[in-house]
């Protein structure tokens, strides 16, 4: 839990030497204790990763699954905190629509890939939808519940003097749950990355998700890692996109 | 009770429920506050003071009684009342000076006449300079000093304190007390105020009012009659101060009627 106190650069050279002695490990044994056939090796990754950037794969697969990654996101992040700070603040209705929204929510999201490929087809649609479907309960889970937790006295105070409800949602309820809202968009980033690739299992020419089932099938090892570390590679870019603007927003704290 | 009191409460009651459970909070209570008067309400902790506030500031109903801001019944958040929460009730995401613009905002004022009166409201609480900072920066006293410059700012005609210098410590709260003083009797707007304090109320108030133990009601009413501008700490060296301080105790403990003063 508590992280003995070191210098920034104490901190991150204890970080590179962490990585590099794993994927060293992982470069020398490959090929020599265990066939490299299995778990290919760093090297082989970097380099195919390099040769997609050449041959332009790269480009043509990443952009496919960004797409759907990150218009999944911003859909089911904008839907979800506007359906739970709605639901949150609707009184009675909340209490009535509380546990179907719980009960879809425990659905596997993934067995609806096939309905989704039903009603949208196997194009960019249908991907969106299943990114959206599973972001949007988390986004919904934390609106909701940051509306709840809202400092009843800011409320009051509000109420005294004679806020209406558009300034009340202005001055303290989207700030009260600008926490929640990075929370589920962190949350959200993995959960993205996880919808769009498994649409792309599910069906489809495009993407890293699909590379990584072509890999798959021509019992190319190389190529699923290439895929999965550049899905890696996505997620901290992300990550470091929405960390910064939340350092920006949440700057009082 | 004139007619043009600021604030009128007859027989109030108010019974509180959380589930199934019922609490009768205040029993039967009746007080008023006249126009520029400032009135102290003490009373042990739990014995419904606070909720009296919030009754007249509209935020709860009363379950019976008759409750009168001016010559209106409290039917929702009554005009031109300004409340001064125990925490302070900043919003921690807004900077001092958009703490105080929020009531000039909600009011339609210009931007330009918002930051005129931001400034003249934060000079009256000494805190020209600190514009910027968020009330995370901000000592306890200092953020009182915001919240009441924020009331200011709303320029009610009655003022709901509810133990607002409470959290302080004993310094900080003599220091803002000081200021608070200085401030009211220049302005000299209604006041309803509630502490724990007996030797705070008697330092700012015109009545004390001592309640009950829960179900409240009000017990016994003091006279100050210390003359103002008062002096808030010489003035507790006044015989006078030491014989309410005494009799206002002996209220508040039960043992009325051993030493009366009033």
């Amino acid at each position: 839990m508590s992280e003995t106190k070191q210098s920034p650069f104490a901190l991150w050279l204890g970080r590179l030497v962490v990585g590099v002695v794993v994927l060293g490990f992982w470069e020398l044994t490959s090929g020599r204790w265990y066939n490299d056939f299995w778990v290919s090796r760093p090297s082989a990754i970097v380099a195919r990763v390099g040769l997609m950037f050449v041959d332009g794969d790269l480009w043509f697969h990443l952009q496919a699954t960004l797409e759907e990654t990150i218009a999944g996101l911003l859909l089911g992040i904008i839907a979800g905190t506007i359906l739970g700070v709605g639901l949150a603040s609707s009184g009675r209705l909340a209490g009535w629509v509380h546990p179907y929204v719980m009960a879809v929510y425990s659905l596997p999201k993934v067995a609806l890939a096939p309905l989704f490929v039903v009603w949208f087809g196997i194009g960019l649609p249908s991907k969106i939808v299943m990114v959206t479907s599973l972001v949007i309960f988390v986004a919904f889970y934390n609106a909701y519940e940051g509306v709840r937790n809202i400092d009843p006295d800011l409320l009051d105070m509000m109420k005294t003097y004679k806020a209406q409800r558009l300034p009340t949602l202005e001055w303290v309820v989207l700030p009260s749950i600008a926490v929640w809202f990075f929370t589920s968009l962190r949350l959200g980033i993995g959960l993205a990355l996880i919808g769009s690739v498994i649409a792309e299992l599910e069906g489809s020419n495009r993407g890293i998700g699909y590379y990584i089932t072509k890999s798959g099938n021509s019992l190319d090892t190389t190529g699923i890692f290439a895929g999965l570390f550049i899905i890696m590679l996505v997620a901290l870019a992300l990550e470091a996109i929405v960390g910064a603007t939340e350092r920006r927003v949440l700057r009082y704290r | 009770m004139a007619a043009n009191d600021a604030v009128t409460i007859r027989d109030l009651r108010i019974v509180y429920s959380s589930g199934r459970h019922e609490t009768l909070a205040v029993d039967g209570a009746s007080l008023s506050v006249g126009e520029g008067e400032f009135v102290a309400l003490v009373g042990p902790s739990g014995c419904g003071k606070s909720t009296i506030l919030k009754v007249v500031a509209g935020l709860i109903a009363a379950s019976a009684g008759t409750v009168l801001v001016g010559d209106e019944p409290v039917n929702g958040v009554p005009d031109g009342v300004g409340m001064v929460f125990q925490n302070d009730a900043l919003l921690p995401w807004k900077s001092v000076r958009d703490n105080v613009r929020l009531p000039l905002a909600l009011r339609g004022l210009a931007s330009r006449e918002q930051d005129a009166e931001i400034a003249r409201l934060l000079e009256l609480v000494q805190l020209t300079g600190f514009e910027d900072f968020y009330p995370r920066a901000l000592s306890g006293g200092m953020r009182k000093r915001v919240a009441l410059a924020r009331t200011l700012a709303y320029d009610p005609r009655l003022f709901l304190m509810d133990e607002p210098f409470g959290p302080l410590d004993a310094q900080t709260r003599i220091l803002i007390g000081r200021e608070f003083l200085a401030i009211w009797e220049r302005l000299g707007k209604s006041v309803l105020f509630v502490t724990h304090d007996v030797e705070e109320a008697i330092a700012l108030a015109d009545r004390v009012l001592v309640m009950s133990p829960r179900p409240g009601r009000i017990v016994a009413e003091f006279r100050v009659g210390l003359p103002r501008p008062r002096d808030y700490e010489e003035i507790r060296f006044e015989p006078q101060f030491r014989d309410l301080q005494r009799a206002i105790w002996y209220a508040l403990t039960g043992d009325a009627g051993s030493r009366a003063a009033s």
